[in-house]
């Protein structure tokens, strides 16, 4: 065994071991090892998914009531963060709002990274007539900015929430699809796949075993910065009467109301662009704290 | 011995090209290390990445047979040779540190073929892992486990590839430069564990190397490749102490890194043969520094020469030199 003993392993072992007991350590001790971005991230998002969650019971009017002798208070007072140019209630109707933006925002964004991861390492695969199909229908998508081909498809199917997730999904997976492509016939080329399959490993283990945790780094970090651009973009359907229908609301479609009243009022665009920005923030944070920490382990 | 590995008449090309790999057989017996020996690009990894009939996209395989026992490696299908791979044959490669996927732990991964091959559940192949580790020679293998890739030496990462490989006890290992990426005084270990675990488990070995130093500590019989054609084969005490193919001379002389007479290393003059620069005669036969020597220049530009008997039992010369010298005697 002494003969057999590799010396420089055991300048490795200090290391080994700082890295292998937090990562194995259970409870509150394990998220005392999580980097401060995810701490943050996990704490914002958390706050912000358990309000909206609560909203029908925390939210102290009713989103939809006017009260018109009461057009565009300041906030604080009884209306704690002001009235809207209706005389809404600007807090009631950011909570009902957020369910609707957030809700449809991570569902599209979901259904459109899954398909298009997919759809990606497919035809990383198969290459040829199939894949040279998929990736030019893309380069099609990708040529119209994505808000028109959702108004292109709300007129065909109509306004509603079903019509505004399926535009955003068709709109939305073709970036999943360029990344997760590229990194599939990158990762397909290392030597570890090579060697998986000379362990005579089925493609369907590699893919699931190597290539996706391998791919799944980058994909995370552009998700993330997806979000909040869906956040925005919802918002903007919803402005043009494509998604949230009146008296309704989501925070873009806040924003954008609120948006003449802003000398007056600045609140009515301040909460709203903040709500989108501390979700967007708490998410980022999340996948950046989420990278570093699969870093640390390796 | 009935489980050896046959290789019969393989050849292998790309679309229009030569091929890369000419009408190479070879046998490696049960229990038998086969050395093969060249410089890049002779052939030396393509013979074996056409045994595991993982060849690169675009290239052609024909073969008159590939068998390993009684797996008909040339016709067994996918299914067959998924189960073969990793199965009854295993691989080591030259940078173990890469073969390893850097977000999984090394213990999961020694985990993966107990699971495939002798159909352990999670926690049985996490504690076989442990031993198999413990077993390589791995201090603390219940820490390194859960270690991964970068975290390891080059050595300790070559430890953990034999690990993988032989856990599910192989009958033939592929080591293709094992040890090239590693320190001498780490070579000299791995090469020891490779040895003894062939011991052990009853294996043979076909094992790839440029470094005829290397391979003379491990082999049993050496193939000299060049320019994707065996130029010569015997036992190892054949080749090296009674080399007959100049090529071979060549890089026993190159090996040795004695200063010449004039105080610098012997170099083999020009560059390798490849598919695209081949003649039609004996490949070697442009750096051949016998061929002018005994003036026969003719016989070697015109035909290539058969791997021909030469001297000792099982011992073949792939050069006109030996057949003339045959014939005179």
């Amino acid at each position: 065994m002494s003969l057999l003993d590799d010396p420089r392993s055991h300048a490795l072992d200090s290391t080994a071991d700082a890295i292998t007991t937090g990562a194995r350590s259970r409870g509150w001790t394990r998220l005392a090892t999580w980097p401060w971005s995810l701490r943050v991230g996990v704490a914002l998002l958390g706050t912000v998914l358990l309000v909206l969650l609560l909203t029908p019971w925390l939210a102290p009017y009713d989103p939809a009531a006017q009260d018109l002798t009461n057009r565009l208070t300041a906030p604080g007072g009884e209306h704690v963060l002001g009235t809207d140019h209706l005389g809404r209630d600007v807090l009631s109707r950011l909570m009902h709002g957020g369910r609707f933006s957030v809700s449809v925002a991570a569902l599209t964004l979901a259904i459109s990274a899954v398909a298009g991861t997919l759809l990606g390492i497919v035809c990383a695969r198969v290459r040829g007539a199939f894949d040279e199909l998929v990736m030019r229908v893309a380069d099609v998508l990708l040529a119209f900015p994505e808000m028109v081909v959702a108004m292109m498809l709300v007129a065909i199917l109509g306004a509603g929430q079903g019509t505004l997730i399926v535009a955003l999904v068709i709109a939305g997976w073709t970036p999943f699809a360029r990344l997760a492509r590229g990194l599939a016939i990158e990762i397909n080329a290392r030597d570890f796949v090579e060697a998986a399959e000379c362990l005579g490993f089925s493609r369907r283990f590699i893919v699931l075993r190597h290539l996706l945790p391998n791919a799944l780094g980058p994909l995370m970090a552009h998700a993330s910065l997806r979000f909040g651009h869906k956040l925005i973009t919802v918002g903007a359907l919803s402005y043009l009467g494509l998604g949230v229908q009146p008296p309704d609301s989501d925070w873009g479609s806040m924003l954008a109301e609120g948006q003449p009243y802003m000398t007056r009022s600045p609140g009515l665009v301040v909460f709203p662009g903040l709500a989108i920005f501390v979700t967007a923030l708490a998410v980022t944070l999340i996948s950046q704290g989420i990278d570093v920490r699969r870093r640390r382990q390796g | 011995m009935s489980d050896e590995l046959r290789v019969r008449g393989l050849t292998v090309a790309f679309r229009d090209d030569r091929p890369v790999l000419e009408d190479v057989s070879l046998d490696v017996p049960q229990g038998e290390v086969l050395a093969l020996v060249g410089e890049s690009g002779s052939g030396k990894s393509m013979t074996a990445m056409s045994v595991m009939r993982l060849l690169p996209d675009g290239a052609r395989l024909s073969a008159e047979e590939i068998a390993f026992g009684d797996d008909d490696i040339l016709g067994a299908d996918e299914r067959r040779m998924n189960a073969i791979r990793g199965g009854r044959i295993s691989m080591l490669f030259q940078q173990p540190k890469r073969m390893l996927d850097p977000t999984a732990t090394v213990g999961s991964q020694v985990a993966e073929p107990l699971r495939k091959y002798l159909g352990m559940n999670r926690r049985q192949a996490h504690a076989r892992a442990v031993e198999l580790l413990a077993d390589v020679g791995i201090p603390e293998p219940e820490r390194r486990v859960r270690a991964y890739a970068h975290q390891l030496s080059g050595g300790i990462a070559q430890r953990v590839m034999i690990a993988i490989a032989l856990a599910a006890q192989p009958e033939l290992l592929i080591a293709d430069e094992p040890t090239t990426a590693l320190d001498v005084t780490v070579e000299a270990q791995i090469l020891q564990l490779i040895q003894a675990k062939k011991r052990q488990l009853g294996m043979s070995v076909l094992f790839i190397s440029h470094d005829l130093g290397v391979v003379s500590s491990i082999a049993d019989r050496i193939a000299v490749m060049y320019a994707g054609r065996i130029v010569e084969e015997g036992t190892v005490q054949q080749i090296l102490s009674a080399p007959q193919h100049p090529y071979t001379q060549a890089l026993i002389k190159c090996s040795l890194l004695e200063p010449q007479q004039d105080g610098r290393f012997y170099v083999i003059p020009g560059d390798v043969t490849t598919a695209r620069t081949m003649t039609t005669g004996c490949r070697f036969m442009p750096r051949c520094p016998v061929t002018h020597a005994l003036g026969i220049e003719g016989h070697c530009v015109g035909d290539e020469p058969a791997l021909t008997g030469c001297g000792g039992e099982g011992h073949r010369s792939r050069c006109w030199a030996t057949i003339e010298r045959l014939v005179d005697a």
